[in-house]
């Protein structure tokens, strides 16, 4: 685990995250819902809570922040698992920037030595990538406030959990090309 | 430690660093499509100016790097070794006009840091612009429209469009382009000229006041560099064609357009030899009225009325046997000026009536200037 030096933000190292994006990645196939106990059984994570009708929290013993991940389910039983690179770090705003910004590129270099480049690629505001895993996508996101490895059902609805088209930029009266 | 985070800011005294600051924090998000160009406040479609684009792989920039000295403003020609100090990389096959560099996305904060202030560095050293009175920025994302960034704390260029319309044109074929340009409180007006490249007008005001007799219709950006692309093909085609040299081609010859004299204090000077007064009706309308082989964009200014908007004609007509622009329509009728004498006597012996023109002609005379 790394702590930043001036704000006390925890960072999970490289081969945390490597370790994390390994586990997840290495998942034979989606989790369902439906199958509440065997995907849990399969994550191989001790339960803090849970499973219920919305999910289950389990503890990763890797994890800043609170050290959980969350299990979430959905009414129509696909599934998330939520595990946070980050403390949350919002302010003060410019070094919760750059020490999000440098957890998000660690992370994504790190997965992408594991998996190779990443399939899905969303600069912006709300940064997001993703890789295709034999359980779903692998997805790390910053929103703002955590950085984020989810693994996603691949029926799990695109946008739920971040907004990539979502940025601090507000459109305004037409621009012009050079 | 691994993973720990260094957060402290560069402690670099410049004018530029609250410029550095609020860039690296708009670099780092960028939306994929976003454009943003730093430009010369005074000179926003002039050669000093930096562009970054960010696509999902790496946030790409290019540096203008064709600006002279301009004496005037006290700026220097921008030296390559100035931004090879800086750390751009030269023009190559893939950058063959700019200087350049790319940051992979995504990047930590420090190359968000670092490339914001080479941008500052670059507008300061290699530019010689004021940080941040002299600097203005445009920003769009492709596909969505343009991006507001107060937090740069610059002046947003904004432009606006205008087809200039004579009776019976068309939005998509209108006689005149033109744009107002606002960088703060500077508002800049040009009409897009022949030569392919945009003018200062007055146009624009004498239409606010209700002196221009032709409309004036607002366009979209993308409609107006359609129009932009279209004309600097058309000037291409024909640049040596409508210079007018007077020489014969497949039986066409193209007239020469009016030569301007000026005298020792370079004012225009009128010739003296005019048409006489009972003939100008007679040949301007010959020379107004015969069939267009290619319409032309924009009106030029009238020299010896350099204060009044741009009035002077540029379709290109033919009857057949000479090839010639309307401006000669425009000095006759206004000046009793005379097209070249071969020209004149041609007009008389036809009675200042224009012929018949067929196709088959109009295609040679359209194939005459493109010669």
């Amino acid at each position: 685990m790394g702590i930043s030096g001036l704000t006390g933000w925890r960072v999970l190292d490289r081969e945390e995250v490597a370790r994390l994006a390994a586990h997840l990645a290495a998942l034979p196939a989606p989790l369902t819902a439906y199958a509440a106990e065997e995907a849990v059984r399969q994550l191989g994570w001790p339960v803090v809570a849970g499973p219920s009708f919305g999910g289950a929290v389990l503890r990763t013993g890797l994890a800043p922040y609170d050290g959980f991940a969350d299990l979430r389910f959905t009414e129509s039983g696909a599934t998330a698992v939520v595990v946070r690179v980050t403390d949350p770090a919002r302010e003060p705003a410019a070094p919760a920037t750059s020490f999000r910004r440098d957890a998000f590129a660690l992370a994504v270099a790190v997965v992408r030595e594991l998996l190779g480049p990443p399939d899905e690629r969303q600069p912006g505001g709300s940064p997001l990538v993703s890789w295709s895993v034999p359980a779903g996508r692998l997805r790390l996101t910053d929103d703002g406030a955590f950085v984020e490895l989810t693994l996603l059902s691949p029926d799990y609805p695109t946008g739920h959990l971040t907004d990539p088209e979502s940025d601090d930029f507000d459109d305004v009266a037409p621009g012009a090309d050079r | 430690m691994t993973g720990a985070h260094q957060t402290g800011d560069r402690d670099r005294p410049s004018g530029g660093d609250g410029l550095a600051v609020a860039l690296t924090d708009v670099l780092g998000r960028l939306p994929a499509g976003a454009v943003l160009q730093l430009v010369d406040a005074a000179e926003p479609d002039g050669d000093r100016y930096v562009q970054l684009w960010q696509d999902p792989a790496a946030l790409r920039v290019e540096v203008g790097a064709a600006a002279p000295a301009d004496p005037a403003r006290g700026l220097p020609a921008v030296d390559p070794a100035v931004l090879a100090g800086i750390g751009w990389q030269p023009p190559g096959p893939a950058h063959p006009a700019h200087w350049w560099a790319e940051l992979a996305w995504p990047a930590p904060a420090a190359g968000y840091q670092r490339l914001a202030y080479r941008l500052v560095d670059t507008i300061r050293d290699a530019f010689g612009l004021a940080i941040p009175a002299g600097l203005g920025y445009r920003a769009w994302r492709a596909g969505a429209g343009p991006l507001d960034l107060p937090e740069l704390g610059l002046a947003p260029v904004r432009t606006q469009y205008w087809a200039r319309l004579a009776d019976g044109d068309p939005v998509d074929r209108p006689a005149g382009l033109l744009r107002r340009t606002r960088v703060g409180a500077v508002t800049t007006d040009e009409a897009f000229g022949r030569d392919g490249r945009w003018h200062p007008t007055r146009t624009v005001e004498y239409a606010e006041r209700g002196e221009l007799l032709d409309d004036l219709v607002p366009l979209d950006e993308p409609a107006a560099g359609r129009l932009v692309a279209q004309w600097r093909d058309r000037a291409a085609a024909t640049a040596d064609g409508t210079a007018g040299d007077g020489t014969a081609d497949g039986g066409v010859r193209v007239a020469s357009t009016a030569e301007v004299r000026r005298d020792p204090g370079g004012r225009p000077v009128l010739p003296e030899h005019r048409l006489p007064p009972g003939e100008r009706a007679a040949v301007a309308g010959y020379l107004r009225d015969a069939p267009i082989v290619l319409a032309g964009f924009g009106y030029d200014p009238d020299p010896y009325d350099p204060e009044q908007a741009e009035v002077v004609p540029l379709h290109l007509h033919t009857d057949g046997v000479w090839v010639w622009s309307e401006s000669l329509a425009y000095f006759a009728e206004r000046y009793g000026l005379p097209p070249e004498p071969d020209f004149l006597a041609h007009l008389r012996r036809q009675g200042h009536r224009c012929p018949e023109v067929d196709e088959a002609a109009l295609r040679r005379a359209e194939a005459a200037l493109r010669r």
